[in-house]
């Protein structure tokens, strides 16, 4: 039986991978089921030859990035990309004595069109993105509409706050999931985890965007709080939160951190993991439930994924053009280089 | 490639290249020079768009089927095809958004789209209520040539029954 894959792209702060390079191995992901699904349907000898690419998650903390949506096709206002792109304050994510040499960084976002629906979002340290790569019509799991797809999604995420961290969470008539307000009125409600899909042929990509820790909107300092310089996907007055923030008080980020050790099997794990990739575990088990490939999920190891990531943007770089790596890209991939 | 091509083509215009390279291989070399009935001229592929040829098998008209457009919802923005340019089966020509998603249209044949519906850019929705009407004011998205490929390829595309079949195979989950 076909596994859930696990892709988790390795950040460490003030170090996050660039988005580019995890678009690199979406993309490359992606080719492989769109290859698979011309094989089939042509009448080639290799027909028979090749099982279907097995459905694999990608997960990751990028460097600052706003990303914008399929809709914005004119260029920004000159002001306004000087407003995105204005240095921004990232405090050091271990406030809770372990790593305590790390300090705050500052570092530049960047502003790059996407394939999604939706308007403009912000995604960054403090959160992690969810990416999963799958035929929505691949015979080795449940199949999905589009409709379905996003609403398995936003369920998954829903479950995951309610299971892990004991945050209510639900959808409104806007994308995304949303922390329930303690009003109870749905208008109160903030988002915690953005949503945005693109599909080719049934196979979907991008997904979901969880906020683990992230300034609230107390926090109206520009510097400080990258939420506060957009309308999050064009949503006026609609406030963000993370879980930390849900989780609430001094030190939230350490009772966060336990909720996550409380949930991944003791010892079972290895590793003691960051709290991205802990959720992440955690979000691709219950994902995998969903999809109906039960809760176990093949984990990729880090060197397996940094060998990847290595040889895409070398033949990147072979391919040339439009497809040579940025130089981000090539100096995240130096240092996790030096740092394994 | 292909939405690599798109994240980046503001940067990049060249990356469509990619795009139709590797379509190209997707294209039958055999040609057809049968002629077959001239009536049920409509046909679905899997990706659910639609095409329409006249008799002749010359010109037809795309969309995307109401079933597709029921499953992605309120339609808010949809990326037109090019005019005058020419696309394999299979190549994608623009994409449909709704409210969580974008979805690719494909080419359902190799054709030269020679006309867009210029009335989706400000009516979107319009696919939502009539997006298999291909009249003034109605949901198609390009009206098109149809190559000697395309034609063979139009054959062996489903028509109204099978679709339906295939539509109510894949349910709803």
């Amino acid at each position: 039986m076909a596994l859930l894959r696990h892709l988790h792209l390795p950040s460490a702060h003030p170090h996050y991978i660039p988005y580019a390079l995890a678009n690199r191995v979406q993309e490359h992901l992606r080719r492989g089921h769109l290859d698979f699904k011309d094989a089939v349907s042509s009448t080639s000898p290799i027909r028979q030859a090749r099982e279907p690419p097995p459905p694999t998650l990608v997960t990751f903390t990028p460097s600052p990035i706003y990303t914008l949506g399929r809709r914005q096709t004119g260029p920004l206002p000159a002001a306004t990309i000087a407003r995105l792109t204005a240095p921004l304050r990232i405090p050091s994510p271990s406030q809770t004595g372990r790593n305590d040499h790390e300090t705050a960084a500052t570092l530049t976002p960047q502003v790059l069109p996407s394939p999604r629906g939706g308007l403009t979002t912000y995604h960054g340290p403090g959160q992690v993105v969810l990416w999963p790569v799958l035929d929505l019509k691949s015979p080795l799991h449940k199949n999905f509409t589009v409709k379905c797809y996003a609403r398995l999604l936003e369920n998954t995420t829903i479950a995951v706050l309610a299971s892990v961290f004991g945050i209510r969470a639900g959808t409104t008539e806007d994308p995304g999931v949303w922390a329930a307000a303690s009003s109870g009125r749905e208008e109160d409600a903030r988002k915690i985890a953005a949503l945005g899909v693109h599909l080719r042929r049934h196979v979907a990509a991008l997904g979901t965007a969880l906020n683990l820790a992230m300034p609230g909107p107390e926090v109206t300092d520009e510097g400080l709080n990258p939420w506060a310089r957009i309308v999050a996907c064009g949503l006026e007055g609609k406030g963000v939160t993370s879980v930390a923030g849900e989780v609430g008080g001094g030190g939230a980020r350490g009772r966060v951190m336990q909720m996550l050790e409380a949930k991944m099997v003791s010892g079972k794990d290895g590793p003691v993991l960051g709290m991205e990739e802990a959720t992440a575990r955690l979000w691709a088990g219950e994902f995998s439930q969903r999809i109906g490939l039960g809760e176990g999920v093949e984990v990729v190891e880090r060197g397996e994924a940094v060998r990847l990531m290595e040889r895409l943007v070398r033949e990147g770089d072979e391919e040339g053009g439009e497809a040579a790596p940025e130089q981000e890209e090539r100096e995240y991939l130096a240092r996790l280089g030096t740092g394994r | 490639m292909a939405s690599i091509a798109r994240c980046l083509r503001v940067a990049r215009p060249a990356a469509f290249s990619a795009v139709s390279r590797s379509s190209a291989s997707r294209t039958p070399a055999a040609r057809c020079f049968s002629v077959t009935a001239a009536n049920a001229i409509k046909r679905y592929t899997k990706e659910h768009e639609w095409i329409d040829v006249t008799a002749d098998k010359k010109t037809g008209v795309v969309g995307i089927t109401e079933y597709a457009a029921r499953q992605l919802g309120d339609i808010v923005y949809v990326e037109l095809p090019e005019e005058g340019k020419a696309v394999a089966a299979g190549d994608a020509i623009g994409a449909v958004e709704s409210v969580k998603s974008a979805a690719d249209i494909n080419a359902p044949i190799s054709c030269k789209i020679t006309q867009v519906n210029l009335l989706l850019e400000d009516k979107p929705d319009t696919i939502n209520k009539v997006a298999e009407d291909d009249s003034h004011g109605g949901g198609w998205i390009a009206k098109v040539q149809l190559t000697e490929d395309g034609v063979n390829e139009f054959d062996a595309l489903m028509d109204e029954a099978a679709y339906a079949e295939f539509t109510s195979e894949e349910g709803d989950h």
